[in-house]
Formats: structure tokens, C-alpha cells, sequence
């Protein structure tokens, strides 16, 4: 009998204590149905919020581009606040107008930014350094001291120790504009260029080098303080800019389609290399056997890059 | 006894509220069905949003061989072509799947579903508004529970165009 009495006293509450399970049960089912309709909510919003970025973002950076092309555009523009929703979230809006006049680079940068996020979109403009309109740039091959080499007929060729100068600006400088790193081997093969200004930022004394046998395909600037070498049978099937900082080298058998080469130091050309374009050194030209030259005044044209998110 | 009591009351308030109960549970299949497919949705449009707004330099519309709505895009990276369409996907319940198919120039190309298989797209259209944008109109149907929902998303090209 004693244990029944203890078993009675065990049940006591029995009754409250399986309604209460089963509340806790009904609740945690409950909580778990608005925690999943919640995150769903917030997975939503942000869908919403993504695609309203994109449009704000594109649009801006469409009216930006237009107005600076026709020299309407501010350097600093503060628009006023957004607020998108859902969520009553409040953006910054800013648009910003770089120029550097020596580079010839004009940057626009749309800053998007809420309280806990902050998106960046850019434009570049490029102009050959010193602007279109400078001299050096009427001539096919401008040497600032001297070609040596067999010269290709039929070009406008300009030698150093004439009244025109090449253009003075500082290489180190494109680096505060390019997002993008020259590309590798590898990204040349798989991707080809992007349309934009590609930068070798790395440490140290190395000269940036395409591979023998490489196709470029597409558009885009590549800028190198150390120099610039691109290897034997490579062809560019685009406008390329090659921007460096001390020497150009271009191996045997090379086609060039339209390319504006500029170095501030030596080019060197090897035998039975094809260029369209226009060629730019502040040092000496030495040009090999064969060379198939061809002054393509379009590559003075703006170099506009494509639009970029970061 | 108390347990006999209470699931006598519980069983007397399961099959007084047994129309409510099943309309509960259906209810939340369908709420299950509904989410799964604005999931689908979500994750499908933001990766195509996200590639076709910024990275591509030409769009064209164009039909394949069957009529169905295919978007051929030239990606700002000069060596890649993407191309969105539906397709029977070839293994499982064979539903019509969203389909991105990347060619790299002198390479054979590569096909992964963007849609979940027990999700059958249908109704693929893309349709041109302006040199600029285009509208894409889809339904996404659950296979299991057979739930519709019909999108439609206006693309913005930022650095392209639709030819």
C-alpha cells in the first residue's frame, strides 16, 4: 500500500503537466512556422532590395555617363535621401566626377549607401595621356629618340629633336583608377578582356607578359609601370591600349587589330609584326624585318569602360 | 482516468474541428509549396539579374528548334557566350528546367540546371522592350503538389543591348 500512495503522489499535477506539454508542442510548432515565414520576409525583402539597387544603380550611372559625356555632370553630387521598401530602409545617394586631365581618365562613382550597406558603381572614360588633340598622336610612330630599324612606307613617321614632345604624365596614377589586375593566362583563354582598365598592381620590378600564341579577344587598357611584353605569334583581335611606365616589347609575328602602344621608354618590334594603330615612346622604336603598319586614328577615340559593381 | 479523460477530449475536439484540422494541414502544404517556389524563383532571378545587368554586352531573343524562348547573351568578357532556356531535363522525373548553358570560344560548352527538379518552368518567354531591357515571363509549377505561380521580371542591361 505504501507504494501506492507513492504513486499517487507521483501523479498528482499529471493532468497540467501533459496540457502544458502539449502547449510547449503547439507553441514550438507555432514559433517555428513565424520564424520560417519570417525568413522567408527578410529573404524576400532582400530579393526586392537587390533588384531595386541594380535598377537605382543602373539608371544613375546611365544619366551620370550622358551628362558627363556632354560636360554637364558635377564633380560631387549629393542627391536626396531614398527611402525603399519594404523594409523603410533610407539610402545616401552620391555621384561623384574624377577627372585627371594629364591621364586623361574621367571616373564616375555612384555611392549607394543604407546604414548597414554600401554599394559602389563605376564608369571609366579614358583619353589617350595629354588628350587626342596633342601632336605626337597625328603621326603612325613617334620616337622621342629616333627609330632604328626598317621603317614601314607609307606612315607618318615622327623622330625626337622636333618641336613636339610626348605628353607628361605619371603611370603610378592609373592605379588609384584600375579595379582590375592585368589578366592572367589563363583568364585571357577563358574570359578575353572585359572592356576595362586592367592595372598591374604588383609588388616589385616585373613587367607584365602575355604568353606566345595567345588570342586577345575583346577590349580593354592594360597599364604597367614596369613594362609591357607581348610574346611571339599573339594576336589582338580588339581595340587594346598598352600603357606602360617604362618599356614595350611586341615579339615576332604579332597582329595587332587596333592598338594605341605607349611607353614612356623603348619599343622594341620584331620581324613581321602587323599593327593598326598609332605608337607612342618617349625613348627609341627598334623595329624588326617586315613590319605592316597602319595609322588607325579610332583608337583616339574615348575608351569607355563597362560598368562595374564593387 | 485522468488519461482516459483527456483523450476522449482530445479526440472528441479532433472530430468536432476534423474538416478544419485537414484544412490546416493542406493549408500548410500549400504555404510549404508556395515558399519552395518563391525560393526557386528567388535564387533563379538573382543570378540572372545579377549577370545579365552588369556583365553582358549583347542580348538576343531567339526561338530554339521545339519554339521555346531562348536568351542568347554576349558576356562583356569577350570569349563567353550564356545561353538561358527550358529543356525536359534528361534523368529523373523529366520536367521542363531552366537550363544555363556557358560556351567558352574553342571549348565545348557547359549546362547546369538553375531550377530544383521536382520544379517544372513553365511558359518561357522573353519578350524585347527597349534596347535596353527586356521582360522575362515564366511559371514555376511544384511537381508534387501541383502549384503555379506565374513571374514575370523586367531585365535592365546597364552595359548592353538587346538586339
Amino acid at each position: 500500500m505504501q507504494w501506492q500512495g507513492f504513486i499517487m503522489r507521483q501523479r498528482k499535477g499529471m493532468i497540467s503537466l501533459s496540457i502544458l506539454l502539449l502547449t510547449t508542442v503547439l507553441l514550438t510548432i507555432l514559433q517555428g512556422f513565424f520564424l520560417l515565414v519570417n525568413r522567408e520576409s527578410e529573404a524576400q525583402t532582400d530579393n526586392i532590395r537587390q533588384e531595386q539597387i541594380l535598377n537605382l544603380g543602373e539608371s544613375l550611372i546611365r544619366i551620370a555617363g550622358r551628362n558627363e559625356e556632354k560636360g554637364n555632370l558635377n564633380d560631387d553630387i549629393k542627391l536626396q535621401k531614398v527611402t525603399l521598401y519594404p523594409g523603410n530602409e533610407e539610402f545616401t545617394t552620391k555621384i561623384t566626377n574624377e577627372n585627371n586631365i594629364s591621364l586623361g581618365v574621367c571616373q564616375i562613382k555612384i555611392a549607394l549607401e543604407s546604414s548597414s550597406k554600401k554599394w559602389n558603381i563605376y564608369k571609366d572614360r579614358l583619353l589617350p595621356p595629354g588628350g587626342a588633340d596633342n601632336p605626337v598622336y597625328q603621326n603612325a610612330i613617334y620616337a622621342q629618340n629616333g627609330i632604328a630599324g626598317n621603317k614601314p612606307a607609307g606612315v607618318i613617321i615622327q623622330e625626337g629633336n622636333s618641336r613636339i614632345t610626348m605628353p607628361s604624365f605619371d603611370v603610378s596614377a592609373y592605379k588609384k583608377y584600375g579595379k582590375m589586375v592585368l589578366p592572367a593566362a589563363n583568364e585571357l583563354r577563358d574570359y578575353g578582356l572585359k572592356r576595362r582598365l586592367y592595372v598591374n598592381t604588383a609588388a616589385g620590378n616585373v613587367a607584365y607578359s602575355v604568353a606566345e600564341d595567345t588570342v586577345i579577344k575583346g577590349d580593354g587598357v592594360f597599364v604597367d609601370e614596369a613594362g609591357i611584353t607581348i610574346n611571339e605569334r599573339c594576336t589582338a583581335t580588339g581595340n587594346l591600349w598598352l600603357i606602360s611606365g617604362s618599356g614595350i616589347v611586341i615579339g615576332d609575328n604579332v597582329k595587332l587589330d587596333k592598338a594605341l602602344i605607349i611607353a614612356k621608354k623603348n619599343i622594341s618590334i620584331g620581324n613581321n609584326v602587323s599593327i593598326n594603330g598609332i605608337i607612342i615612346s618617349g625613348g627609341k622604336v627598334t623595329i624588326g624585318n617586315s613590319l605592316t603598319m597602319a595609322r588607325d586614328k579610332m583608337v583616339l577615340e574615348p575608351f569607355s569602360t563597362a560598368c562595374y559593381f564593387l | 482516468m485522468e488519461y482516459c479523460i483527456a483523450l476522449m477530449l482530445t479526440s472528441l475536439t479532433l472530430f468536432v474541428f476534423q474538416d478544419t484540422f485537414l484544412q490546416s494541414i493542406k493549408t500548410c502544404q500549400r504555404v510549404a509549396s508556395d515558399l519552395e517556389i518563391y525560393r526557386v524563383e528567388r535564387a533563379t532571378m538573382a543570378l540572372l539579374r545579377e549577370n545579365l545587368d552588369f556583365n553582358v554586352e549583347k542580348v538576343e531573343l531567339l526561338a530554339d528548334a521545339s519554339g521555346e524562348a531562348m536568351v542568347v547573351c554576349q558576356e562583356t568578357a569577350a570569349k563567353r557566350k550564356v545561353y538561358y532556356y527550358c529543356s525536359k531535363s534528361p534523368t529523373g522525373k523529366h520536367v521542363m528546367t531552366l537550363y544555363q548553358r556557358i560556351k567558352v570560344e574553342d571549348k565545348s560548352s557547359g549546362i547546369n540546371p538553375l531550377t530544383v527538379p521536382n520544379m517544372e518552368v513553365t511558359k518561357w518567354h522573353a519578350e524585347k522592350l527597349s534596347e535596353k531591357s527586356f521582360l522575362l515571363a515564366f511559371s514555376i509549377r511544384e511537381c508534387s503538389s501541383g502549384r503555379e505561380k506565374k513571374f514575370f521580371e523586367v531585365i535592365n542591361l546597364c552595359n548592353g543591348r538587346v538586339l
